[in-house]
């Protein structure tokens, strides 16, 4: 594999067992994934759910471990703090504790990502403003709505600079002006050199964010479409998709 | 080539932790009476391996020192006789019909009870060894329990005070009874009910200074009937000492 | 970030996560109440009140912390595994023994200071009552109170990670915290058991943590040297957390979420 690459697959896979008693049940989360990102790109995972998205993820993270083939992030296991500390999350659903402000929750996750203490208040506050919380910097996660909840939880990914972005739906819930926002911070981020790797059900915010999209059916990597083939074909990436996961 | 899973030093690390730490430990206790030494009483039991197993012994002596107490001062003979209360407290002379030491036969049991829980509560190796001694005329009883708390305690000198003191009462030899619980008396761990008896026997033995002296040290009291004889006494006293000097 | 500003970063939230919680404030208020309701038990007790405020006061002073710590204890991973909160713990540059670690310091300084809250209210009665120890001696009652709590909040920890039950979890940390004060007796009705009950009861003796070596309260008026020593107390509760601790993270090492 090619260490320079961000994610590399290597045939992974990930079997869920759930045990009863004396029996035991299989579900294939994810079967023999071949797949490399590639540095300085947005690459989107598209998929039905249950189709192996947010398990690809969260292999790359570390969260889950393949039950069979390799995943690399930079060349590094994804439980390695080398790995994880190049890599900035933002989950389905944005998992903070709701008793913070967005100010002590950015603090919070900046000191584990390991920014350092005099860094942090200049860096938390230029987050606030990229994610366009500054007015609520002191307000309690828990009276927020959905789409400020999804500011913080962008805000906590990209805390630390990282150099690979990973998004699991990260537009799922929000309005049209804060999709624009969103794709706007993204596209800026990834200007800036940052890879990034999002999944999402949206087929419109994945055409126009990414280079690459992988298209997932029953925990298989379908099909790759690159934006030179989309957006020459017929009907674009929606015909594309559809008649992939129809098959 | 893979490098071998270090993992299997986490539960070893845990279990040499673990193996330590219980090595160190063997044979380490508090010195307290066994569990096999118990001398629960009236259905206690549970209530004293409750107390066990909140390893609150002292607290257990506690509850069974005021249970000790509620029923020494409340106890049914006590309705034929109005005047039994100052029985109780050493604050009138019994009447020699009562002197059988029949009117508590619960006492020895709940105040073994007590040390059980807690022997080094001396305290109520005082009170216990007084009352049966001074107030039951039980004086057998009162020095198996100074037997009780010398075994826990064997440097505790004001123990043997009081048996001395114990014995001097057997033979009638107040001066002496109360030259011995002047010492005991000195502890703060004395009772009020030793001090009322040793100020009691001072002044029956002509030493009225010294008798005024601890029954000043009655005044405040919490047992509001010493208290009050305290006072009293002093005022009976005082005219005396004047006399003498 | 070194290990140990990792560390101290996860103690210091979970430190003001509990005292920002309902149940951690429920349980030391109602710890400060038992602790002011023993005023009442010391009038019971005639010429004894300031024995019985002490004993009482102690006692419902480590009662209160012990549950504190065995509900944070049990409940604090469970919740962010269940919340998924961890998720972005995990996802980032934290091992996960800095995680366990880090959660379970962080309960101990939270119920250290609220030992440190209710001690200082039962000293103040105690020497209202004229019957305070010396402060070093309530110290130091306060530190074995405290160690007690300490290790029975590890095993809690260890006992959520195989139950991944809260209740199961709390229960069973309540029976080995009770068991541990009969130590000297389980060993002695141990040596006399055969067959496969002597099988099953003598491994049981070295995991049942020996509760009686943090029994400082119970030991004031003991003549000297009846405590076995802080030079044996200290390391024990030390190694015994340790235990639970490294057995707790060989558990969570490969947890999946």
């Amino acid at each position: 594999m090619h260490h320079s690459w961000p994610i590399a697959y290597q045939n992974a896979a990930k079997t869920y067992v759930s045990r009863h008693l004396w029996t035991a049940r299989r579900k294939t989360g994810l079967a023999g994934l071949t797949l490399e990102i590639q540095q300085g790109e947005i690459f989107g995972l598209l998929g039905l759910n249950g189709a192996g998205k947010t398990t690809a993820m969260k292999l790359a993270l570390g969260l889950l471990a393949p039950t069979a083939g390799a995943v690399r992030i930079f060349g590094y296991e994804p439980g390695d703090p080398k790995a994880k500390a190049l890599c900035g999350y933002m989950p389905e659903l944005p998992y903070i504790y709701s008793y913070l402000t967005p100010e002590q929750a950015l603090a919070f996750y900046g000191r584990l990502s390991g920014i350092p203490p005099e860094q942090l208040s200049a860096r938390v506050a230029e987050v606030l403003r990229q994610v366009g919380l500054e007015a609520a910097a002191g307000e309690r996660l828990s009276g927020f709505s959905k789409g400020m909840l999804q500011r913080v939880a962008l805000g906590q990914a990209i805390m630390h600079r990282p150099s690979l972005l990973l998004l699991d739906e990260p537009v799922s819930g929000l309005d049209p002006l804060a999709v624009k926002d969103f794709r706007d911070t993204i596209t800026a981020l990834n200007a800036a050199g940052t890879t990034v790797f999002l999944s999402s059900h949206s087929i419109s915010q994945v055409e126009k964010l990414c280079r690459r999209v992988g298209i997932m059916k029953g925990g298989r990597l379908q099909k790759l479409v690159s934006r030179e083939t989309w957006e020459s074909a017929d009907g674009g990436l929606e015909k594309i998709f559809v008649d992939t996961v129809s098959q | 080539m893979k490098p071998a899973s270090t993992a299997w030093l986490l539960p070893a690390g845990a279990l040499a932790c673990l193996l330590a730490a219980q090595f160190m430990a063997e044979g380490k206790r508090l010195p307290y009476p066994g569990v096999s030494e118990s001398r629960t009483f009236a259905g206690s039991g549970m209530r004293d391996a409750g107390f066990l197993a909140f390893g609150a012994r002292r607290l257990g002596a506690d509850t069974a020192f005021i249970e000790l107490l509620q029923y020494y001062a409340s106890h049914e003979n006590h309705d034929e006789d109005p005047n039994a209360g100052f029985y109780v407290y050493g604050l009138a002379p019994k009447p020699e019909w009562k002197m059988e030491g029949g009117d508590y036969p619960e006492f020895m049991a709940r105040a073994k009870r007590v040390l059980w829980l807690d022997p080094y509560f001396r305290f109520a190796v005082f009170y216990a060894a007084g009352a049966l001694a001074f107030n039951q005329n039980r004086p057998q009883e009162a020095l198996e329990i100074l037997d009780i708390g010398r075994k826990w305690l064997p440097k505790e000198w004001k123990y043997d005070l009081l048996a001395a003191a114990i014995t001097y009462s057997k033979g009638q030899e107040s001066a002496r009874q109360a030259a011995e619980l002047d010492r005991v008396i000195e502890d703060p761990d004395a009772p009020d009910m030793l001090r009322q008896l040793t100020a009691f026997l001072n002044k029956k033995s002509g030493n009225y200074r010294r008798a005024y002296e601890i029954y000043g040290t009655l005044l405040d009291s919490s047992n509001a009937g010493y208290a009050a004889n305290a006072a009293a006494q002093r005022k009976i006293l005082k005219p005396l000492i004047d006399k003498a000097s | 970030m070194n290990r140990l500003s990792l560390a101290s970063e996860l103690a210091r939230h979970t430190f003001l996560e509990q005292w920002r919680s309902r149940y951690f404030q429920l349980m030391v208020i109602f710890g400060a109440a038992l602790v002011y309701a023993s005023l009442l038990l010391g009038q019971l007790a005639v010429e004894q009140e300031g024995r019985v405020l002490f004993n009482s006061g102690a006692l419902f002073l480590e009662l209160a912390a012990l549950g504190a710590m065995l509900l944070g204890c049990a409940s604090s991973i469970l919740r962010d595994m269940e919340s998924k909160t961890i998720y972005l713990i995990l996802s980032r540059p934290v091992p996960r023994w800095i995680y366990i670690t880090g959660n379970y310091l962080g309960m101990a300084a939270a119920v250290g200071a609220a030992i440190l809250c209710m001690g200082a209210l039962h000293y103040l009665l105690l020497a209202f009552k004229g019957a305070a120890p010396s402060a070093e001696a309530y110290l130091l009652v306060m530190l074995a109170a405290w160690l007690k709590a300490a290790v029975a909040g590890a095993l809690a920890v260890l006992v959520s990670l195989v139950s991944t039950s809260l209740l199961s979890a709390v229960m069973i940390a309540v029976f080995f915290w009770t068991l541990g004060h009969f130590v000297p007796e389980a060993s002695f009705l141990a040596q006399r058991l055969q067959g496969p009950a002597g099988w099953l009861a003598k491994p049981l003796l070295w995991v049942i943590p020996n509760m009686s070596l943090f029994n400082y309260r119970e030991t004031l008026d003991l003549p000297p040297g009846a405590f076995p020593g802080w030079g044996i107390a200290l390391p024990y509760a030390l190694l015994y957390i340790c235990a639970c601790l490294l057995f707790s993270v060989w558990l969570f090492r490969k947890r999946e979420f």
